[in-house]
């Protein structure tokens, strides 16, 4: 479009872009994921449970990440068990 | 259990309370005990000790620090404003027509506002049955009445049964005690005489009441929008005005207000008040003394 | 020693998470260590506008109910290593914050970070005085405009009377300050608009700044940046310098222009 000449400037379109593309993908996780959210911290306590029935580990020894991007969201836990030799090692799954 | 007063702060505000006795919001807040607190409630914990079977068993007092009860209450003084309408006749249609007119014009100042029917004036004409219907007339307009003042016996009557309150007479009234051995008793009762100035010197913020209970009330600074000053004596306002001024609340009608710039919600004196809408845009944002000339409040600018 | 410095207005859409994120931005960016947490419960939207939404899993009312520990739920910012954001919960409400469980956040927080932003709601509710409770500073941000100036003017009440230094005798009082946001000059020319006198007059607290009106803010946020991360513009400067003032400096007070002239005019600019 354009008056006397002068184009309207494009520029504004391109953050509304990325505005419009970020919610989409944070709003639809949102929609689906509101139990989802609540149950990651229960979560982890009851895998900090199990696995304490089986060995001594610190209360902050199980910790739990996720990523969300366009295609796949993903769920990282890292367990921190204590090793026989003294030193702590890790599983990560 | 830690006790949950309140205090009163600087503008007699209260702070919040958390409620005693509620096991759901864990340990509780510390504050200050407010002036008005429950009298005996402090109170020594004893403990006898059990193994001890001996005569001359010894009592061990504890004593505890803070103060503690396990009252599910508090009584606490409050301090109302509520609006007089004061009947100077019968209750009839052409008075409630008029009630309707002023209801409309000024609308914002009657939603909430708790309301009492002064009978003093009215005297007998306004019967049982009149008085029924001007309550009913005021509740379906939304209009909080829950008490009548100066009313005979059988007008207190029939305000029980409408669910009023009969409120004794003083207030606004106690100035025109007409029988001299009422009058000395009156002033008596409403405690010493000695007036005790309230001077605050920090702007007063839109939301806020500052009250002068005994003695005039000085601001040096503004009042917001949406405050409220109200004082037993008169006010003064070193600084714009922009919310409401009650002076001689408790019928003091020789109380002024005194304001540096005028721009108020709200004028009263002795319970006769002006909103801003009748307020003489002659006068507006310029320095002005408010007072009451017979049965009118006027408002006068200085120079 | 750390500060807890509370953003606030009473009126919402002022600019209340805009500044949080600048503030804490500009902060960050001057070296100082600081986190900037959001207080309103079931409507957050600071992780939007700091733009790492989609790295919050755990949330300050986890932390206040024992779920996570704090440092599962600070977002370190990818731009600057000094700054970390504290994100609320988008699906409980403002009945899960107490004040115990946001002092004990505070207090832990206070070991680590020299600034602690708290982004309020809006209202006078819980949300709005749990984030103004602990503060040791104000901004109290506001339009030019009637109703957003009254409302910060209630705000400055209870500053004054419902915040720990109000209720204990000895502390030193909130300090206050006014921040004027979406000013826009050409309106306030015309008579439209308030002027600044007229706003400092009625709330009769320092200025920090004056924000001027600008496209660069939505853009900002669209993109999920703070606004002094992102390209230079007068909303940013301004926000840079009201920074610099909240540290201590004294920075000249000057009212920038509405980022844009009118249509008119830039037709005019060009065909000359």
């Amino acid at each position: 479009m354009s008056i006397f000449g002068f184009q309207f400037r494009p520029r504004k379109a391109a953050t509304a872009q990325t505005a419009k593309e970020r919610l989409q993908i944070l709003l639809a996780h949102e929609r689906i994921d509101t139990k989802a959210q609540d149950i990651l911290p229960l979560l982890q306590r009851d895998i900090l449970e199990v696995i304490r029935r089986h060995m001594q580990i610190d209360g902050d020894a199980v910790d739990i990440r996720m990523e969300r991007d366009d295609e796949r969201s993903s769920l990282e836990i890292n367990i921190e068990l204590p090793d026989a030799r003294g030193g702590p090692a890790r599983l990560q799954r | 259990m830690l006790l949950s007063p309140c205090s009163l702060n600087e503008a007699g505000e209260s702070l919040p309370n958390v409620a005693s006795g509620n096991g759901r919001d864990g340990p509780r807040d510390r504050c200050r005990i407010g002036k008005l607190q429950y009298p005996g409630a402090r109170r020594r914990l004893r403990v006898k000790s059990s193994e001890s079977s001996s005569p001359g068993v010894t009592d061990q007092k504890i004593t505890s620090r803070s103060v503690t009860t396990v009252r599910p209450y508090q009584l606490r003084g409050r301090f109302l404003t509520a609006i007089a309408l004061r009947l100077e006749g019968a209750a009839d249609r052409r008075m409630l027509a008029e009630l309707d007119s002023q209801l409309r014009q000024t609308p914002q100042f009657f939603a909430d506002a708790p309301l009492v029917i002064d009978l003093e004036h009215a005297g007998a004409e306004v019967v049982p049955e009149d008085l029924a219907t001007l309550v009913e007339h005021l509740r379906y307009r939304q209009v909080s009445v829950f008490a009548i003042q100066g009313g005979s016996r059988e007008q207190k009557a029939a305000a029980a049964t409408l669910g009023l309150i009969s409120i004794p007479v003083g207030g606004d009234t106690a100035a025109k005690a007409t029988d001299l051995k009422d009058a000395p008793a009156a002033v008596a009762a409403q405690g010493s005489t000695v007036p005790a100035n309230r001077l605050i010197t920090t702007p007063v913020r839109s939301g806020q009441t500052i009250m002068a209970e005994k003695g005039d009330l000085t601001v040096v600074g503004s009042v917001g929008s949406g405050a409220e000053l109200i004082a037993a004596g008169s006010i003064h306002v070193y600084g714009q005005l922009r919310g409401r001024a009650s002076a001689g609340v408790f019928g003091d009608e020789t109380a002024r207000i005194f304001c540096q710039n005028l721009d108020a919600e709200l004028l009263s004196i002795a319970g006769l008040y002006r909103t801003s809408e009748s307020l003489d845009s002659g006068a507006r944002k310029r320095s002005v003394q408010v007072f009451l000339q017979g049965d009118r409040l006027c408002v006068e600018a200085f120079g | 020693m750390s500060k807890i410095i509370v953003v606030t207005s009473g009126k919402g859409g002022v600019g209340k998470t805009t500044t949080s994120a600048a503030i804490s931005a500009g902060l960050a960016k001057r070296g100082q260590k600081t986190v900037v947490i959001d207080f309103d419960v079931g409507l957050r939207n600071l992780d939007l506008i700091m733009g790492c939404e989609r790295r919050v899993v755990f949330d300050f009312i986890n932390v206040i109910q024992g779920d996570a520990k704090l440092k599962q739920a600070l977002i370190k910012d990818k731009r600057l290593e000094n700054l970390a954001v504290l994100p609320t919960s988008q699906t409980r409400d403002k009945d899960a914050l107490t004040r115990e469980g946001v002092e004990k956040v505070l207090n832990e927080l206070r070991e680590e970070f020299d600034y602690i932003i708290c982004d309020s709601p809006a209202g006078i509710e819980k949300g709005a005085q749990l984030a103004m409770y602990f503060a040791d500073e104000a901004i109290v941000v506001t339009n030019p405009e009637v109703s957003s100036v009254r409302d910060s003017d209630r705000v400055l009440g209870l500053l004054n009377s419902r915040t720990r230094r109000a209720e204990q005798a000895g502390m030193e009082p909130v300090k206050a300050h006014a921040l004027l946001t979406r000013y826009d000059t050409a309106r306030v020319a015309r008579g439209e608009m308030l002027t600044v006198e007229d706003v400092l007059e009625i709330l009769a607290i320092p200025l920090l700044g004056i924000i001027p009106e600008s496209p660069a803010v939505l853009r900002a946020s669209n993109v999920g940046t703070p606004i002094v991360l992102d390209e230079p513009s007068k909303a940013g400067t301004a926000y840079e310098e009201a920074v610099a003032r909240l540290m201590g400096e004294q920075v000249e007070l000057r009212i920038a222009t509405n980022e844009r002239p009118g249509l008119f005019q830039r037709l005019f600019k060009r065909s000359a």
